[in-house]
C-alpha cells in the first residue's frame, strides 16, 4: 500500500534539513553602547533586562525587546566598570531592582534600576532626559584592590567581589564580612551557584578553579590547577553539580564538583581562540560561549562539538555571552562596542504561528533527528560556512593537534612496552587538586 | 474490608477521554504508556550492549517500533475493512472457471456491470495502460491510434493518429501526460494529444516504464540499451547498455523501483540506475523471454517465454517456485494488486488465483476464471488499480472482464485517489514533486538506506578481506580453497623456535636435542588430534593388552 516508504521518508528529510538552513538567520538585531561592551550582566527578574558597562566607566541598562536604554550613566567608576551584577532581596523580587556595579577603581556601586517600559510608567515611554540625567549611585563600597568581577547571590542580599582574592559583602554592611584568599594573583571569574546559594567558583591567573562555601570557616572547598587558564564560569541552573569553564586553550571544560580531580567529564572543542565568556541556557541543556576567535558557538550538553557557530563580517572579540531568561536568545557583548541579539536556534520562527505551520515544523524537526546519520541529511546538518578566518585557524590547529599527537604516539612506540601509558584528554585537563 | 475492593476499583479507572486524544496533542505526562511486556530479544541484553545508557535508548526505539507495529495491525483491523471478495462455490463439485462473464455481469450490481464493456478498434491494440488511481485508460495499435479516456464517464480525453508503428503506452505521474514508444523515438503527449516531447536518446524503444516515484521513465528496445530519462527535470539519468540484443520484455518491481528485462536468450536481468551492469542475470527460458511481471510486494516475478512455459520466482532465495505449460503462444502476464495471475496466451485469457501457493506436479494450476475470445489474439493486459476489472486489448479491440477479487479494495487517498478531482489533482502534484525520491536511492537491496554498513572482519582492521565464496556445502572458501587467511603477519617467534634456529649444526648440545624431541612429540600428538578430528584416523578402543605396551616419555 505504501511503498518506498523509508525513501520517501528519506527524502522529506534531506528536504526538510536543507530547509531548516535556508531558515537558519540567527541575527536578530544590535544595540550600540559605546566603544566596548565589557561587562554584561542579565536582570534575572525581568524577561529581556539587560545591563552593560564600558572602558570608559559608563554603564547603561537596556530593554531588549524594545532597544531602549531604561539607564545610562556615563561616569559610574574612573577607568573600566570591569564586571555588573543585578541584585534583588527575596522581599522585593519583583518590584525592586537593583545593579551593582564593579571597577577597577576598587569600587563596588549601587545602582537604582527600576525603571521600565511597562505601562504606567508615562504610559510606557521612557524620557531620554529622564534616562541620561545624571545618576548618583545608591550605595558605594570600597574593595581591598581593582575588583575584577562581582557575582551576587541569587537569594540573600550578598555579593562577591574578587580581585587577588575574594571578598564577601552583605547590602547593609561597608566592610566585607568575609576575605578568602589562596595565594592568588588574579581573579578572573567568580561565580554564585544559582542553586546552592553558599557556593562559589572561582578561576584564577595561577590556572586554578578553586570552589568556596560561606558557611565554611576560611572559605575554601577544594581546587584545582589545569594545563590552562580559564576566563569565565557557569554554574547549570538545573544541575548544582555541573560547572562549565571557557578556557584559555580554546576549549569549555565541563566538571563535576564534586569530584573535580577526577577531571573533567566533557570537554567542549570548536573554538579556534581563547574563550572569553560561556553561559547555561536556563533549561540547563545547551551552552553559549564566545571567545576571542569572534564567533558565538551553541553546544549541546551531552555533545562535545559545537551545534552552530554565529558570526558576522563586523563582530570583534566577544567578551560576554549570556542566554536570555526564557532560552530562546543569546545576547553577545563584543570589543566593537554593541551588544548583538542572537536567535538560541537558529530557524527558529519567531512570532506567532499557526497549529499547522507548527505540526509541519514538529514533523520536519522529527525527520531531521531521525535521520541525522544519515547520507544528505548528515551533510547538510554538519556543514557550516565559516568566515575564512576561522576555517584556516581551524585547519591550522588540527595539523598542530595531529602532529602533537602523532609525536606523542612515537615516543611511546620507541619506549619499552607498558612504560608510558596515553592519558586521556578528560585526565589530562587536571594537573593536581588540593585541598 | 469494604475498602479494599473500592481501592482496586480506583486503580482500574481509566480516564477514557484523555485516552481517546492522541499522544501528539497531550502534554508528555498524560501520554498514554507504552505498555510492552514481551521479554527483551538477545541483541538488547546487558551482556550484547555493556552500555547503559545506549541499550536504554535502543530499548526504547525497539518499543516504539512494537508499538507502531500493532498502531498498523490495528489500523489493518479498523481501518481497511473492505474485503476484496471473490466467488463463493455452493458444493465441492462447482469449479468457478465455468462460470462465463455474462454470468458474472448478471450476479453483480449494475454500476459494476457497466465496467465490463468492450471497444472495437480498428487493427486492434498493441498495449494499453492505466494511471495509477485507475481512473483513465489509454492504449494504442501498430497503425498509431492513440487513445485516452475515463472509462467510468465514458469521456474522451483525446484519441489521435500517429500513422505509424506504436508499441507501447505509459502515463506520466497523473493523467496529464503520456509517454508513447513510437517507430523511432518516444514522444510524450498531453491529455489534448499536443505533442509535448520528443525523445530522441530513446531510439527503436519498444517498451515503456514509468517510476512514478522517482519521476523515471525508463525505455528498451530493439537497441538493446536501459534508458532513464527524469521527467521532472528533463535530465536524462542513466543509459545501460544489456549487450544481449533487443529487449522482448520489460517490467518494474513496484516495491523496489528494479526494472527488470527479458532477452532473446531467456535471460532476465535486473537493473538500477545507479549501477551499469545487471544486479542478477536469470536464465529464465529456453526462448525468448515473452513478458513479466512483478507482485506488488515485490517478491515474486512471474516469466513467461517463447517455450510456452509460465515460471514463477521467489526474488528472495532466486529460486523457482513453480512453472506450467500453456497451450499455445504466450503474449502477456500480469500480476494483479491481490496476487492473482492472468496469462494471456492465442486467443484465451486464464486468470489464476493462489498461484503463489502453487507447486509444479506435473497437473497445470486450475485456474480461477477464463476467457475465450473466438477468432481474436490477444496481445496485452493490463488490471485496473482499486477495481475487479482486467483489460484485454487483443487484435480487435480492448474488451474489460470482471474479475472478482483481483483488485485492492481500500484504497489510500494519500496515495492514489479514484474519486479526486482536479484540485486534488493539481495538490497531489505538487506533494509528487516534493516526495520525489532521487533516482540514486533505487537499489537491488532496498534495506541499505539508513543501515549500518558491517565490516567483515573488525577484529583485525589490517587483515585484507578475505575473497571467500559459498561451495555447495555452504561452506566459505577462497580461489585456493582455504577457508580462513594464513597469518602472514611476520613477528617475533618464540624463544625455543630461535634458540633452535641458531646455526650451530656442529654443536650438538642436550638441551637443543631435548628441546627437539619435545616439539617433536607436540607436533605429532597435534597431528593425532586433527587426523581424529578429520575422521581420518580413528580412535582404538582401549584394550587390556594396553598395560604391556611400552609407555612413551
Amino acid at each position: 500500500m505504501h511503498p518506498f516508504a523509508k525513501q520517501r521518508e528519506y527524502s522529506r528529510a534531506v528536504i526538510a534539513s536543507k530547509m531548516d538552513r535556508m531558515f537558519a538567520k540567527p541575527f536578530i538585531g544590535a544595540i550600540e553602547c559605546g566603544d566596548g561592551v565589557y561587562g554584561m550582566a542579565r536582570d534575572s527578574a525581568r524577561l529581556g533586562v539587560v545591563a552593560t558597562s564600558g572602558a570608559m566607566g559608563e554603564l547603561a541598562i537596556h530593554d531588549v525587546p524594545t532597544r531602549q536604554t531604561l539607564l545610562s550613566v556615563p561616569n559610574a567608576h574612573q577607568g573600566i566598570v570591569s564586571s555588573l551584577a543585578f541584585s534583588h532581596t527575596s522581599k522585593s523580587l519583583r518590584g525592586d531592582s537593583r545593579l551593582l556595579s564593579a571597577g577597577l577603581d576598587k569600587h563596588v556601586r549601587m545602582w537604582d534600576a527600576n525603571r521600565s517600559t511597562d505601562a504606567g510608567d508615562d504610559a510606557g515611554l521612557i524620557d531620554e532626559e529622564d534616562a541620561t540625567a545624571e545618576q548618583k549611585p545608591l550605595r558605594t563600597w570600597t574593595a581591598n584592590a581593582g575588583v575584577n568581577c562581582i557575582t551576587h547571590n541569587l537569594l540573600h542580599p550578598t555579593f562577591a567581589t574578587a580581585s587577588n582574592a575574594i571578598q564577601v559583602w552583605e547590602e547593609a554592611r561597608t566592610e566585607p564580612v568575609e576575605t578568602y584568599t589562596w595565594g592568588h594573583d588574579n581573579i578572573s571569574a567568580l561565580k554564585f551557584s544559582p542553586t546552592e546559594h553558599t557556593i562559589m567558583a572561582a578561576a584564577a591567573g595561577d590556572r586554578s578553579i578553586s570552589l568556596w562555601d560561606t558557611r565554611v570557616a576560611g572559605g575554601s572547598i577544594g581546587r584545582i590547577l589545569t594545563p590552562f587558564k580559564m576566563n569565565d564560569l557557569s554554574f547549570n541552573p538545573i544541575l548544582p553539580t555541573l560547572l562549565l569553564s571557557a578556557g584559555e586553550d580554546h576549549n569549555l571544560y565541563l566538571w563535576d564538583i564534586r569530584n573535580m580531580g577526577g577531571g573533567a567529564i566533557q570537554i567542549y572543542k570548536d573554538h579556534v581562540a581563547a574563550v572569553t565568556s560561556c553561559d547555561w541556557s536556563p533549561t540547563g541543556q545547551q551552552i553559549a560561549s564566545g571567545g576571542w576567535d569572534r564567533t558565538v558557538r551553541i553546544w549541546d550538553k551531552n555533545h562535545g562539538r559545537s551545534s552552530d557557530c554565529y558570526h558576522t563580517k563586523r563582530m570583534q572579540r566577544l567578551m560576554n555571552v549570556q542566554y536570555s531568561l526564557d532560552s530562546k536568545y543569546v545576547l553577545t557583548g563584543s570589543d566593537d562596542g554593541n551588544l548583538r541579539i542572537w536567535k538560541a536556534r537558529a530557524s527558529e520562527k519567531i512570532g506567532q504561528m499557526d497549529a499547522r505551520e507548527r505540526d509541519r515544523i514538529n514533523y520536519r524537526d522529527s525527520l531531521r533527528e531521525r535521520w541525522s546519520g544519515v547520507g544528505e541529511v548528515r551533510q547538510v546538518e554538519r556543514r557550516r560556512n565559516l568566515p575564512k578566518a576561522i576555517r584556516n585557524a581551524s585547519k591550522l590547529k588540527k595539523t598542530m593537534v595531529d602532529s602533537q599527537k602523532t609525536k606523542e604516539e612515537n615516543s611511546r612506540l620507541h619506549t619499552q612496552a607498558g612504560q608510558t601509558k596515553p592519558k586521556s584528554e578528560k585526565k589530562k585537563s587536571v594537573i593536581k587538586e588540593q585541598t | 474490608m469494604n475498602s479494599q475492593p473500592k481501592k482496586q476499583n480506583k486503580a482500574i479507572k481509566k480516564d477514557n477521554q484523555l485516552s481517546s486524544i492522541s499522544n501528539s496533542i497531550k502534554p508528555k505526562k498524560n501520554h498514554d504508556k507504552i505498555e510492552i511486556d514481551d521479554e527483551l530479544p538477545d541483541h538488547l541484553t546487558k551482556a550484547a550492549v555493556p552500555n547503559g545508557k545506549l541499550r536504554n535508548k535502543l530499548i526504547k526505539q525497539w518499543k516504539h517500533k512494537l508499538a507502531s507495529q500493532r498502531a498498523i495491525d490495528d489500523y489493518k483491523n479498523y481501518l481497511l475493512p473492505q474485503d476484496s471478495g471473490t466467488i463463493e462455490l455452493e458444493n465441492d463439485l462447482e469449479r468457478t472457471y465455468r462460470l462465463r462473464q455474462h454470468d458474472i455481469k448478471e450476479a453483480i450490481g449494475i454500476s459494476t456491470a457497466k465496467k465490463a464493456f468492450s471497444l472495437n478498434v480498428d487493427r486492434g491494440l498493441t498495449s494499453l495502460a492505466y494511471t495509477p488511481d485507475g481512473r483513465n485508460l489509454s492504449f494504442t495499435n501498430q497503425v498509431g491510434k492513440v487513445a485516452s479516456f475515463d472509462p467510468t464517464l465514458g469521456r474522451l480525453n483525446c484519441e489521435i493518429n500517429l500513422n505509424e508503428l506504436c508499441t507501447d503506452i505509459t502515463y506520466l505521474h497523473n493523467s496529464s501526460m503520456m509517454a508513447v514508444a513510437q517507430k523511432k523515438y518516444v514522444y510524450i503527449y498531453d491529455n489534448q494529444g499536443i505533442e509535448l516531447h520528443k525523445l530522441p536518446d530513446h531510439i527503436e524503444a519498444r517498451r515503456l516504464e514509468f517510476l512514478p516515484h522517482h519521476f523515471l521513465l525508463a525505455s528498451s528496445g530493439n537497441t538493446g540499451w536501459l534508458k532513464y530519462q527524469d521527467t521532472s527535470t528533463g535530465m536524462m539519468v542513466s543509459q545501460h547498455r544489456t549487450k544481449l540484443g533487443p529487449t522482448s520484455a520489460m517490467a518494474q518491481n513496484p516495491s523496489n523501483a528494479n526494472i527488470s528485462l527479458g532477452h532473446q536468450n531467456g535471460t532476465v536481468t535486473f537493473w538500477t540506475p545507479s549501477t551499469p551492469y545487471t544486479h542478477v542475470k536469470l536464465q529464465a527460458h529456453l526462448g525468448q523471454v515473452k513478458a513479466l511481471s512483478h507482485d506488488r510486494h515485490g517478491k515474486y516475478i512471474a516469466s513467461a517465454g517463447l517455450d510456452g512455459t509460465v515460471k514463477l520466482w521467489d526474488m528472495r532465495m532466486w529460486k523457482e517456485l513453480s512453472s506450467f505449460k500453456a497451450r499455445n503462444q504466450i503474449k502477456d502476464i500480469r500480476f494483479s494488486d491481490k496476487d492473482m495471475l492472468a496469462v494471456g496466451w492465442g486467443n484465451h485469457v486464464y486468470v489464476y488465483d493462489d498461484i503463489l501457493k502453487y507447486s509444479s506436479n506435473g497437473e497445470s494450476p486450475s485456474p480461477y476464471l477464463t476467457h475465450h475470445f473466438p477468432g481474436v489474439g490477444v496481445n496485452k493486459l493490463a488490471f485496473c488499480p482499486y477495481e475487479d476489472v482486467l483489460s484485454v486489448g487483443h487484435s480487435a479491440g480492448l474488451t474489460n472482464l470482471i474479475i472478482p477479487g483481483s483488485g485492492e479494495a481500500n484504497y489510500d487517498s494519500l496515495e492514489a485517489d479514484p474519486f479526486e478531482g482536479k484540485g486534488a489533482r493539481r495538490e497531489r502534484e505538487v506533494r509528487q514533486l516534493l516526495d520525489k525520491i532521487q533516482p540514486d536511492l533505487i537499489t537491488f537491496n532496498d534495506d541499505i538506506l539508513g543501515s549500518i554498513h558491517l565490516k567483515t572482519d573488525n577484529t583485525n582492521p589490517n587483515a585484507k578481506t578475505p575473497n571467500l565464496r559459498p561451495d555447495d556445502d555452504g561452506q566459505f572458501h577462497d580461489d585456493m580453497g582455504r577457508s580462513k587467511l594464513k597469518k602472514k603477519m611476520r613477528g617475533r617467534n618464540s624463544s625455543t623456535k630461535k634458540y633452535l634456529s641458531r646455526k650451530r649444526k656442529n654443536v650438538i648440545e642436550p638441551t637443543q636435542l631435548a628441546l627437539k624431541a619435545k616439539l617433536a612429540k607436540e607436533k605429532a600428538n597435534k597431528d593425532k588430534e586433527i587426523a581424529l578430528k578429520s575422521g581420518n584416523l580413528k580412535q582404538s578402543s582401549p584394550s587390556a593388552l594396553d598395560r604391556f605396551t611400552k609407555k612413551s616419555n
